[in-house]
């Protein structure tokens, strides 16, 4: 049997409602029918007892005259009591004087009793004296049947059990109806979660039917879907954007190798015959043709940090910055630099990416140099106990002003005109994805003609390389 | 005898679909002082048709088998990787050298058309003069320096 948790709700409802209603509907029945029960025992024999009581005084004076035809007779007027089956009275020595029987003329009178009532199976028997003159002169016995009684009881048990039955059947139809009010909004919700389930369709909303706490459950879910709807078409836009970056910038290379290519054979082939400015304007349109191919490759490393991505294995970063240094060794040697490497850990990351990042900032170090003071580069990092990696490149540079500090993680984002530094404003927001997908994030820190300090949170362990937010 | 610019002609086959990469290129391998015969084809149908004489390319004098093939990946039809796949399942075409000339960097590209074959596979250069380059070396390379099987048809 499945268990009453598993049952469907609104079976559940109907459980819960009509075991109330049985429960109630019994317990006020039952009250009934013991107060009924209760009442009758407790005025049966009063009744009786009045009774006895008249008939009693009635047969008193014939008693005194020991008139016992006329007690009989006075006796048998309890023929008008249907429930009195029998009556006798007895002189005080006990002997039988009088008696009367509804059924039964042979019937003999029975031995006397105390005063008092006594209920038997199917009747009621009372003894009580007859009082004369304040003097007891007679002792009076009535018995009454029962099974009349009884009948009327069944007759009324019958009675509340049916109206127990139909005012069950009542309540289960009215129930079926009501809980709709409560598992209605249910079911919607539920239909809906299985649609939305089945179909990835975050546009459907559940119906709300009021403002009791089941509309406020819809109305926080719905809020929920508007959120992850706008959480899906924020995902679906950012992938489309990457898509179309790398797609981009690699069909766009194709027009530009040709504009170059041209170009080239332009020069090489009649550059003898073009005057001094004709010679010009075809120098200017090769070089922009130059810059668009760096800010095209720029653009393609910078989707790629997302459409590239490698899963995270152990790297060392100490071997990774020396390996960047000795990339950048001519550089280095050029601008008389000198970089100090700390003590750098080994964390879970994309080795290349590592790579990029710490090229793209100690290359900005290089880059963004005092005219005639000598470059001094530290790399540092520093490992947090809660596991977060603090990575910093220290540069004695040109440094720049705060107030563009978040602008120069942005894509295209230059502090400086391309005739002082060459670049196209993508590598700090390489930078930045970099951080970002380990799970990080890079700050600045610096003071015009101060130097710089750019610091980078990388998470020690991460084992979410595959995905790439 | 080995084949030079002085003694038989060699035919070098290109496809690509691009009228201008084909005029740079031929004007490349002209660049280059080799009188090579170079010819033409613009995708990857018009390739198999030229390699096994159908259509356009009946007469044996319209397609002399070439000695080289520069295949572009990215071409209508029938692209190179198809194309590629079909000469390296030929026992006929598969000793011809082709060489994989695009302007993809795809890594998965680098790593398919080596698995399926290719002899070598090159880069488009940005530059002409590099392009020039390019084709020198690799005309140099596949016909006079390389031992080719002997031709058989």
């Amino acid at each position: 049997m499945r268990r009453i948790r598993d049952i469907p709700l609104s079976r559940k409802l109907n459980w819960v409602i009509m075991s109330t209603c049985t429960v109630a509907l019994l317990l006020a029945c039952a009250g009934f029918s013991s107060y009924e029960w209760l009442t009758f025992r407790s005025a049966m024999p009063r009744e009786q007892s009045t009774l006895a009581e008249i008939v009693g005084a009635n047969c008193a004076a014939a008693v005194v005259f020991s008139d016992a035809r006329s007690a009989e007779r006075t006796l048998s007027a309890l023929r008008a009591e249907p429930h009195v089956v029998a009556a006798c009275l007895y002189t005080p020595d006990g002997r039988g004087f009088a008696k009367y029987s509804r059924h039964d003329v042979k019937w003999s009178v029975p031995a006397l009793l105390a005063d008092g009532y006594r209920f038997e199976s199917d009747r009621l028997t009372l003894t009580q004296p007859v009082v004369y003159d304040s003097e007891r002169v007679a002792t009076i016995y009535l018995e009454t049947d029962l099974r009349a009684i009884q009948d009327r009881l069944l007759r009324y048990a019958l009675i509340v059990g049916t109206v127990l039955v139909v005012a069950l059947l009542a309540a289960w139809a009215m129930s079926a109806r009501l809980q709709r009010v409560v598992t209605d909004p249910i079911l919607d919700l539920v239909e809906t979660s299985k649609a939305i389930t089945e179909k990835h369709d975050y546009s459907l909303r559940a119906k709300s039917y009021g403002r009791d706490e089941l509309g406020l459950l819809v109305e926080s879910y719905n809020q929920m879907l508007s959120q992850i709807q706008e959480r899906e078409a924020l995902l679906r836009s950012n992938r489309e954007l990457q898509d179309f970056a790398y797609v981009a910038s690699h069909d766009l290379q194709e027009p530009l190798r040709k504009i170059q290519a041209f170009g080239d054979r332009l020069k090489t082939k009649f550059g003898d015959v073009l005057a001094e400015d004709g010679r010009d304007y075809l120098e200017r349109m090769q070089n922009a043709a130059g810059r668009m191919q760096t800010l095209i490759n720029d653009l393609l490393s910078f989707s790629r940090v997302a459409t590239k991505a490698q899963p995270f294995v152990p790297v060392d970063l100490r071997k990774v910055a020396h390996e960047v240094l000795s990339d950048l060794e001519i550089r280095i040697e050029q601008t008389g630099a000198r970089v100090e490497v700390g003590e750098l850990p080994t964390i879970d990351a994309d080795p290349l990416q590592m790579r990029q990042l710490i090229q793209n900032l100690v290359g900005n170090a290089l880059k963004f140099r005092r005219e005639h003071i000598q470059p001094v580069i530290t790399l540092d990092a520093h490992v947090n106990g809660e596991g977060l990696c603090r990575l910093t490149v220290k540069d004695n540079g040109i440094g720049f002003d705060m107030q563009y500090v978040d602008k120069i993680f942005g894509v295209f984002q230059r502090l400086h005109g391309r005739d002082q530094y060459e670049g196209t404003g993508v590598g700090l927001a390489i930078c930045r994805k970099i951080a970002e997908r380990h799970g990080g994030q890079i700050t600045a820190e610096s003071k015009p003609g101060d130097g710089a300090t750019f610091t980078v949170t990388l998470l020690v362990h991460n084992n979410n390389g595959e995905s790439n937010s | 005898m080995k084949n030079n610019g002085h003694g038989k002609r060699i035919t070098i086959l290109i496809a690509d679909d691009d009228v201008d990469d084909r005029m740079l290129a031929r004007d490349a391998l002209a660049e280059c002082r080799l009188a090579n015969d170079v010819r033409f084809v613009s995708d990857g149908e018009e390739l198999m048709d030229y390699l096994h004489r159908r259509n356009n390319y009946e007469q044996p004098g319209n397609a002399p088998i070439p000695g080289l093939i520069l295949l572009d990946l990215k071409m209508p039809r029938k692209d190179g990787r198809e194309a590629l796949k079909e000469i390296k399942a030929d026992s006929k075409l598969r000793r011809i050298p082709v060489v994989v000339l695009t302007t993809s960097k795809a890594e998965e590209d680098i790593y398919r058309t080596y698995d399926l074959g290719v002899n070598s596979f090159i880069t488009k250069p940005v530059s002409f003069e590099r392009l020039v380059q390019s084709m020198k070396t690799l005309t140099k390379y596949w016909i006079e320096i390389v031992e080719l099987p002997p031709e058989k048809r």
